[in-house]
């Protein structure tokens, strides 16, 4: 990870016109992220596989420990719109609503998902045993600029815009993604990801004797 | 420095455990090898801690454990001067709206941290030195720790998600070989 991959693609997200595919390109650079396991070796990583029912965006491959002193191999499926996608659209004063790009990026990741667990080629080229070592990986789309395409009639301020999208989000985490493990990411948190240590200088604090209550609910645990 | 009125957040030790094993713990010897040497520890523990403001997991030496425990028998804070929410209370490093900040090997007199809202900190190898009012003067050095605080974009229901996305920043940095200039 470099300063200057985060910087790039930073631009790319500030632009204004579509460009998923040269930041899909930034993704090999992030791949933990698009994997829930630590793995030992990232064997592939593949953009617009093709498949029966459309081209799958992401694809990535990985071996790992299967926590019985053997390997086994994870394929991940992610669909990724462009930076400049609307991620929400603006429905009543206190509701958003997906918008057309992430409904589709939705749907298009349950398609590909369904259809590579029940393919056997797909698994062969991938070297997936199982059809429960095909993950489904999740969404990436649009930025901090375009989390809800705003409407005339029901204009919203800065921090209820930034309330009712984090609240459809959080809804759609609780009910629909959370138990498949889908994740749902913008492309300024890829940015993030990719962003090196900045270097911090501490700066001077009193040196008095401060008072130090408990923190809440302290838990012990051990591996 | 309450988010939502009435949220009254316990963080879950089960759910911060899962994401150690996956990403920390249940890895090849290999990959553990490039990681913090604390994670190779056979009797590893970790502290968790949080409410409506932020949680805390922090990896703890052997050495250090006794210390801890008997700060706790005290009611006594184990890792003083550490880490706040309060904007108020003086501090080397204050962050805001900050994700996937990294500090390693940093030494601070004095509190160290004051976190605002929306965060996420990595700390390896950060020793601290503070003198309170409780302890007097002392001196501690963690090994690794995470912390993640609510805000805008943070949430009970995503947050362990979020832990789980700076867990994977740590690795992707302990990985990954930086090109030579």
């Amino acid at each position: 990870m470099t300063m200057n991959l985060a910087n790039e693609l930073r631009d790319l997200v500030n632009a204004e016109a579509r460009n998923e595919r040269q930041c899909r390109k930034y993704l090999e650079h992030a791949r933990n992220l698009l994997v829930d396991v630590t793995s030992h070796a990232f064997l592939r990583q593949v953009a617009e596989y093709r498949g029966h029912t459309g081209d799958s965006d992401y694809l990535i491959s990985c071996r790992v420990t299967d926590g019985v002193g053997g390997q086994k191999v994870k394929a991940y499926i992610w669909e990724v719109k462009a930076p400049q996608c609307y991620i929400f659209k603006a429905d009543t004063q206190n509701r958003v609503l997906p918008s057309d790009d992430f409904i589709s990026a939705e749907n298009q990741l349950l398609h590909y998902y369904d259809e590579a667990r029940g393919s056997q080629q797909f698994r062969n080229e991938f070297e997936v045993q199982s059809p429960d070592d095909v993950m489904l990986g999740g969404i990436i789309i649009g930025s901090n600029r375009t989390k809800v395409s705003q409407l005339k009639r029901s204009h919203y301020d800065e921090p209820k815009l930034q309330q009712l999208f984090q609240h459809a989000l959080d809804l759609r985490i609780k009910h629909l993604y959370k138990e498949k493990n889908i994740k749902v990411y913008h492309w300024d948190r890829i940015v993030d990801y990719l962003t090196s240590a900045v270097p911090l200088k501490p700066g001077t604090v009193p040196d008095v004797p401060i008072e130090s209550p408990l923190p809440a609910n302290t838990q012990i645990s051990s591996a | 420095m309450v988010i939502q009125a009435g949220m009254n957040f316990i963080p879950d030790p089960a759910a911060i455990k899962d994401v150690f094993e996956r990403r920390l713990l249940k890895v090849d010897a290999e990959i553990k090898s490039r990681f913090p040497a604390i994670l190779g520890e056979r009797s590893l523990r970790w502290i968790t801690f949080g409410d409506d403001t932020m949680i805390g997991a922090i990896f703890v030496s052997p050495a250090d454990f006794d210390r801890v425990q008997s700060y706790q028998q005290k009611n006594w804070h184990p890792f003083p001067g550490l880490v706040t929410t309060d904007p108020n209370q003086p501090a080397a490093f204050r962050l805001d709206k900050s994700r996937f900040i990294y500090i390693q090997s940093c030494d601070v007199a004095g509190f160290s941290f004051s976190l605002g809202r929306d965060c996420t900190l990595l700390l390896v190898d950060h020793t601290q030195e503070i003198t309170t009012t409780e302890a007097g003067k002392l001196k501690y050095t963690l090994p690794l720790a995470y912390f993640v605080t609510f805000g805008d974009e943070i949430t009970p229901s995503n947050i362990y998600e979020q832990l789980d996305a700076l867990v994977a920043h740590s690795v992707e940095k302990w990985t990954t070989i930086e090109p030579t200039k």
